[in-house]
């Protein structure tokens, strides 16, 4: 496929696929210059005809599979060379529908199709009926689509084909008046209404593909029985014996037992996921936070501790019950992290980050988001210390100048602020890691500013936004990571002053977005962060605040906190601020809250 | 109300950890007591079931002399589903302030 096709095609998103008996009928929309595509498929999914604009094509499946573009064949000029009509209409069948992402227009409305009957719909059913995306689309001069539903108008008012078509009104119905009405236009209206609205628009869930529930085999189970024994008795003594008896004795037994877990492996016959992937992960993590308890980090506490241990457990006890509600992956895992091929991704990156971790490793990730579904990913270059240090205190700029895949030349820097269409990307569903392979094609496209339309499904504008990230951030009894790892860009309209707590050794400062709403950020300090630390002073000190940060978030009981990792300013690159030193200008400091860097102060914090 | 139960979900989150410091072995009189108050706390605060497990833990530690030398998975089982429950509550009441922080300030506009 060519780039310039690949470029096209990565600009068309799946709005909506409606399935009936005889065939499926799937929407593509595509925003500057907006255009839609809709392609009917015959039942077999073998023909196809699709209509853009004036325009309708004729495909049929030469040979092999439907979902293959290769395989559909176009009665348009392009001819025997694939098309962008062939390889919409192989996506129409595989893409997940991007729910609330570029809206198809509605036709002009009607108000013929008001709805008069005299029973009003629920609160329930108008609240329904204001989020929803359901287009509407014209079918005869009487009558509507809506969804899968055709809203037919008469003198009696308006009727429904839907399973509700006997009850006095139904959503389609509710939908359609609101559309007659000319209220939808306010509601699926222009970009600069949508980031003024608290609709939540991201998808990054959507990205992420519903699994079937499955049971673990039998003969699995049985397998893994002497390692559920050993996993709850190191869980049992751990509590009954309290964590000030633990000893470099119990991290070893807990190596054992990672190493076990990892031998035990996935059996040949065996679903790829009936392994115990899902324990093994988290028996490292609570290796890893037992080891920092011992060592006495602040930042590890006997809750951490607890939060593994209760993860292990109700791992146990899913395996235990193995109902089969829950899909393997859940409860169970495969012990090596699943890549998924990617036909094309249109990414654009929001920020890099550069760190170090207690376990000896230290490395960039650069965050990038997929603009189709709003799902942030992840592209790491990481090294164990020991080859770290050869490296010198440049060690993060030269493994960010390192290329960022297999067989290009673009950096980790590059990725972390461009705008790019990748093919053949692999990505790790369950972590959102990109891989380095060298499958992996790159075509640059001009970057897009942090206020682009684009970004608006990785951007914390509204409470919607915010209420949607926070629950990927609430507890998971089973561990299972958050469909998209919690960075979001957040406006900003000022970032308040640094405070400095010398007894917690901690820094607080706020972020205020333009709609008004402060949201904190506290940062323990640690040698290891002290740039990182150095930078938010300086941010919160700089003339002109940056118009937008990438932050991770964190939800504890006072709501939701950040950690910003780079500054986006309405001129220049973006800034790293665990990278290098925030190049801005500043306002004059007052003496006594000057900073002194090569003065350490106790514990060596900035003070 | 949501101030209560905050207060709540912290102690219970502090009675947690010194109870995995220490170990179920170690717990004295006042832990008994304490987890014995905050079952009653809990059955105030209408969360029954998590008054009934705080004082089953409770009495668990009250014959702890039963694992002097032998694990208890019956105490880790009871200490780790009030983990479960102390922070589905949290995660509500963190989702609870998110909503407030970010809603008054949409009908208000006061940016």
């Amino acid at each position: 496929m060519s780039a310039g096709l690949e470029t096209q095609l990565a600009r068309f998103t799946l709005v909506a696929r409606v399935g009936a008996g005889s065939g499926v009928k799937a929407t593509f929309a595509r925003s500057a210059p907006s255009r839609k595509v809709v392609i009917a498929y015959a039942a077999g999914s073998k023909q196809a005809s699709m209509s853009i604009a004036e325009r309708s094509m004729q495909l049929t499946v030469a040979d092999g599979d439907p979902a293959d573009a290769a395989s559909w064949r176009c009665d348009c000029p392009a001819g025997a060379s694939q098309c962008l009509h062939a390889a919409l209409a192989a996506r129409g069948l595989t893409d997940e529908v991007a729910e609330g992402s570029a809206a198809v227009a509605d036709e002009a409305p009607d108000t013929r199709f008001v709805f008069t009957n005299s029973v009003a719909p629920s609160p329930g059913m108008s609240a329904a009926a204001a989020k929803s995306s359901a287009s509407i689309e014209r079918v005869d001069d009487d009558a509507v689509r809506c969804e899968g539903a055709v809203v037919r108008r008469s003198e009696a008012g308006l009727s429904c084909d839907c399973p509700m078509a006997a009850a006095s009104t139904c959503l389609h119905r509710v939908v359609v008046d609101a559309w007659a009405r000319g209220e939808r236009v306010a509601n699926r209206g222009s970009a600069v209404q949508a980031r003024a609205g608290a609709t939540s628009r991201a998808v990054a869930e959507a990205a992420v593909k519903a699994r079937p529930g499955e049971k673990m085999p039998v003969e699995d189970l049985a397998r893994f029985a002497d390692l559920r024994a050993r996993t709850s008795a190191v869980i049992a003594e751990l509590l009954t014996f309290g964590l000030q008896r633990t000893t470099s004795m119990t991290l070893e037994r807990l190596d054992a037992l990672v190493i076990a877990v990892k031998s035990a492996g996935v059996r040949d016959a065996a679903p790829r996921d009936a392994g115990l992937g899902r324990l093994l992960r988290t028996l490292e993590r609570l290796r890893q936070v037992l080891e920092d308890f011992q060592k006495r980090l602040v930042t590890t506490t006997e809750l951490d501790v607890m939060r593994e241990l209760a993860i292990a457990r109700n791992l146990l006890r899913a395996l235990e019950a193995n109902t089969g509600a829950l899909p393997l992956i859940d409860f169970a895992g495969a012990t090596q992290q699943e890549y998924e091929p990617n036909a094309v991704l249109d990414i654009q990156g929001l920020g890099l980050e550069a760190w170090t971790t207690t376990a000896g490793f230290g490395g960039v990730t650069a965050y990038v988001t997929d603009l189709r579904t709003g799902r942030v990913l992840t592209r790491t270059n990481a090294l164990p210390s020991e080859q770290l240090e050869p490296l010198g205190s440049t060690w993060a700029e030269q493994l960010a100048a390192n290329a960022a895949f297999a067989g290009v030349s673009t950096t980790y820097t590059e990725l972390a602020r461009g705008r790019y269409l990748l093919s053949g990307a692999q990505v790790a569903s369950e972590s959102g890691r990109l891989s380095g392979s060298g499958k992996t094609q790159l075509a640059k496209r001009p970057p897009l500013p942090s206020t682009d339309e684009k970004l608006r499904s990785a951007t914390l504008l509204a409470s919607g936004d915010a209420v949607r990230l926070a629950r990927r951030l609430a507890f998971d009894a089973l561990g299972r990571p958050p469909p998209s790892p919690p960075l979001v860009l957040v406006p900003v309209a000022k970032v308040t002053p640094t405070s400095f707590d010398r007894a917690t050794q901690r820094l607080a400062l706020g972020i205020i977005t333009p709609s008004g709403v402060e949201l904190p950020c506290v940062l323990t300090y640690r040698d290891s962060i002290s740039l990182w630390v150095d930078n938010l002073d300086r941010l919160a000190r700089a003339i002109t605040p940056p118009t937008a940060l990438l932050c991770r978030l964190r939800l504890e009981l006072g709501g939701l906190f950040v950690e910003p990792i780079t500054a986006h300013f309405a001129e220049g690159k973006p800034q790293h601020l665990t990278f290098a030193r925030l190049d801005v200008p500043l306002r004059a400091l007052v003496a006594t809250e000057e900073l002194q860097p090569n003065q350490p102060t106790p514990q060596g914090a900035p003070s | 109300m949501s101030a209560s139960v905050e207060r709540f979900v912290a102690t219970t989150r502090t009675a947690l950890a010194a109870l995995l410091g220490g170990g179920g072995v170690a717990a004295g009189s006042q832990t008994i007591a304490a987890w014995r108050s905050l079952g009653a706390q809990a059955r105030g605060l209408g969360l029954t079931e998590l008054g009934a497990l705080a004082e089953r833990l409770s009495t668990q530690l009250q014959n702890r002399g039963a694992f002097a030398h032998t694990p208890s998975q019956a105490l880790a089982d009871t200490t780790l589903e009030i983990f479960d429950r102390i922070e589905a509550l949290a995660s509500t009441l963190a989702l609870w302030a998110v909503e407030q922080a970010f809603e008054p300030r949409q009908e208000g506009q006061s940016s």
